[in-house]
């Protein structure tokens, strides 16, 4: 009974004090002395990333051409990475990757543009250079990927020079395209200092079928920035 | 196509075969005989030898063989610096050419070291100064920042730091041969050398304006106010930062420590300090960087390494960097002007294997002097430069004492003394100390144990009659600082599991006492359960200058 009587008493007391007085500073050292399993050079670890890339390549048929420079990759994605030893972890990565392709147009057309919607699941190693400490560090990437195509788009825009007619311009969208692929495979390769990475993608499939005479560029180079670097 | 892919690719992994950054340590020195410190040494560094009782012939002040360094020079990419210390040489080489290396007789071992990055322990460092003529607001924070340690105090005793040679490392120090801060400096010679290890060359000028504004912390005088405590110190200036080139500056740092003593520094400032680019937490336990063995080393010969804390209070990282966690280093941790505790990026200790750090603190938001004039700026980059120039006055009112008995002093002069924390150390230290016979401090609280909790009755009587600190009374002429409660949970182990600043002040509660002609407050008790703390445990309450200690079983 007593007991209870002066816990009561000294919560009220705590109670008290709460109210009357601020505690400017409170540190906890034995939760800052806890080595984390999760982090850029630890176990675990998980980013997400911004890509940008450009196809140089050109189509191998007189047919069509591409602009040079202007066929481009961007992807979003997130990865997890588990650190095997201190120089090698293997990574595993999902992306959201749109490809545009800029083909040659006739004076009177605008552009004529095909966009390529893709998901891409991604197993990686990554070989890490040099002693570092919690940091992503200087590395090399070599990965391969399997994407799938979700989304088709041949876009064109055509300028009408004709006083007659009712409208200015044109715009063809075609959606659905039977001549792509949907799944493809991609080997990457990628050298990375942090959250700065330069990468090059080199799809070992083809893009589209025998429906068309011709396949895109597989090589794509360009940078990615890694949000947690 | 595929030919662009192989150049690509070749290209990636080219990389596993670039260079390194190596140490090669030798096996001996063979020039031993021929090695006279009395030539190689400034009087000022035989003459601390001495007065420390440090062999002038030790081993390691012999420098690295001529022989060995042109040996391992013919083999590896570039040359980077030498340590007479560790009886190494820091090259670039490939791995082929390591091997090369390994296999020379002389060799004893090769560490590859990685590329590191810095940081400079400051903050918001806008050099945006017009002039040199301080308003009355920066006017006041000068005062206080020196006043925190009792400006005053050495001044009356014509203590300036005089003799006391100080050497700061830094990024670069603009406008050090014009800047009107430094004017009593120069008119009496007392930059008394400088050398820029970065580009290998006497001129510190150019890199950065960090250490200018570190300088006047240290020994700067604007419009006839101090800017810090060493105005009549002497200053060796190293440059061992670089904006350009990340993974150089622990030899960098390391082969300036030797310069220091070679040039019979007392002090060196450094106010840099590596954390997570190169380390893990776990790391920061004073042995396993270049840099916190090199602080030891250079502790070992004399010198006291005054060495900012970091600013990663707020960040993931919290902790002290190194080389602020090597067991020989004062680290200086930051506090607030306006809150008198603690400020926000200030990095926490312990060390990892959880000895104290900081050792001491100082303002970490101060006025200083720039390449354009003065302004205010913050960081622990401030706090070791105070304190440095604390340490120098120190000395000069103990010259006989040893640079760790000078270390053990300044720790019992803070005002928070025998408490301390891992965000405060022991608080900021205090000239009086050095002058004055501690007086016993008064009883300002009592302590009631009963078998639920500790409770801890404030006296309130004199809440406002001054502010006493530890066991000296600090002029709080332009100092703010309420009368917070510290108490600290330390365990059976040596350290602290939990610690708390308590403001006990309620306005509520607020009473004026016409007697006494004061306002007078009353405060709750503060209550602590013991159910929330592993037993046994001791429990250490720090009220206006009165620490108790309560063993709790």
């Amino acid at each position: 009974m007593i007991k209870s009587i002066c816990a009561i008493s000294a919560l009220l007391c705590v109670t008290t004090f709460t109210a009357a007085q601020v505690v400017e500073l409170e540190q906890d050292v034995n939760q800052d002395t806890v080595i984390s399993k999760f982090g850029k050079n630890r176990k675990h670890y998980i980013s997400s990333y911004f890509g940008f890339g450009i196809t140089p390549g050109q189509v191998e048929t007189d047919s069509v051409q591409l602009k040079s420079g202007e066929s481009t990759k961007i992807t979003y994605g997130v990865y997890y990475k588990y650190k095997v030893a201190k120089p090698y972890s293997i990574l595993a990565s999902v992306n959201y990757g749109l490809s545009q392709f800029e083909f040659e147009t006739a004076d009177d057309v605008k552009y004529d543009r095909l966009n390529v919607n893709t998901v891409e699941l991604e197993f990686a190693n990554r070989f890490n250079f040099g002693k570092r400490g919690n940091t992503i560090g200087n590395y090399l990437e070599i990965g391969i990927s399997g994407d799938y195509v979700f989304g088709t788009k041949r876009l064109t825009k055509q300028t009408i020079d004709d006083p007659s007619a009712n409208h200015k311009t044109k715009k063809i969208e075609l959606t659905g395209l039977t001549y792509i692929n949907k799944p493809n495979y991609t080997a990457h390769a990628r050298i990375g200092s942090n959250k700065f990475v330069v990468t090059a993608d080199y799809r070992l499939s083809d893009l589209t079928n025998d429906d068309i005479n011709f396949d895109l560029p597989p090589l794509t180079i360009g940078f990615r920035l890694d949000f947690g670097g | 196509m595929r030919n662009i892919l192989t150049v690509c690719l070749i290209g990636l992994c080219s990389l596993s075969y670039g260079q390194s950054k190596v140490w090669v340590f030798f096996k001996d020195k063979p020039d031993v005989k021929a090695f006279n410190p009395h030539t190689f040494f400034d009087q000022k560094a035989i003459d601390r030898r001495v007065k420390h009782g440090v062999d002038i012939y030790d081993l390691t002040d012999v420098p690295v063989s001529e022989n060995y360094i042109a040996q391992v020079e013919t083999i590896c990419t570039k040359s980077r610096a030498t340590s007479r210390w560790f009886n190494a040489l820091c090259c670039d080489a490939t791995d082929g050419e390591v091997e090369r290396i390994k296999a020379l007789p002389f060799v004893s071992h090769v560490k590859t070291v990685s590329s590191i990055e810095k940081f400079a322990a400051g903050l918001s460092l806008h050099d945006v100064g017009g002039d040199f003529e301080p308003d009355e607001e920066q006017i006041s924070l000068l005062q206080a920042q020196v006043q925190r340690m009792g400006a005053s105090v050495f001044k009356d005793n014509n203590v300036d730091g005089k003799g006391v040679r100080i050497a700061i490392f830094d990024v670069g120090f603009k406008s050090y041969r014009t800047n009107p801060a430094f004017n009593h400096i120069r008119q009496d010679n007392r930059i008394i050398k400088t050398y820029n290890f970065v580009q290998d060359k006497e001129d510190v000028e150019n890199g950065g304006t960090h250490g200018t504004f570190v300088m006047s912390c240290v020994g700067g005088i604007i419009d006839g106010q101090q800017m810090g405590l060493a105005t009549g110190a002497e200053f060796l200036l190293a440059r061992t930062e670089t904006w350009t080139e990340f993974y150089s500056e622990e030899e960098n740092w390391l082969a300036a420590a030797e310069w220091a003593d070679k040039n019979g520094a007392d002090v060196i400032n450094s106010s840099l300090g590596y954390t997570f680019h190169r380390y893990f937490r776990e790391d920061m336990d004073g042995e396993t960087s270049l840099v916190a063995r090199a602080a030891n080393m250079a502790a070992s010969k004399g010198i006291l390494v005054v060495n900012s804390a970091g600013n990663e209070g707020n960040d993931h990282w919290k902790n002290i960097g190194t080389p602020a966690d090597a067991d020989s280093v004062l680290s200086i941790g930051g506090i607030n002007p306006r809150t008198g505790i603690h400020t926000s990026f200030s990095s926490f200790g312990p060390t990892w294997d959880k000895r104290l750090k900081p050792n001491v603190t100082a303002y970490g938001h101060v006025i200083g002097s720039g390449p354009k004039g003065i302004s205010g700026t913050q960081g622990t980059s401030f706090s070791g430069p105070l304190v440095a120039g604390f340490v120098a006055c120190a000395m000069q009112t103990r010259p006989a004492y040893s640079n760790m008995k000078i270390f053990d002093d300044i720790q019992k002069s803070g005002d928070l003394y025998p408490y301390f924390d891992y965000a405060h150390g022991y608080g900021v230290p205090q000239a009086n100390y050095f002058f004055a016979m501690p007086t016993k401090p008064r009883k300002t609280f009592e302590v009631d144990v009963d078998n639920t909790s500790i409770r801890i009755e404030l006296d309130t009587v004199g809440w406002t009659d001054g502010l006493t600190a530890g066991n000296h009374k600090i002029d709080k002429n332009y100092i703010a600082w309420p009368d917070y409660v510290f108490y600290h949970v330390e365990n059976t182990k040596g350290y602290l599991d939990k610690y708390f600043v308590v403001n006990p002040e309620n306005s509520e509660d607020y009473i004026v006492d016409d007697l006494a002609g004061k306002g007078t407050k009353s405060s709750s008790p503060l209550v602590i359960m013991k159910s929330e703390y592993a037993k046994p445990f001791t429990l250490r309450v720090f009220y206006k200058g009165y620490v108790e200690t309560v063993e709790i079983k």
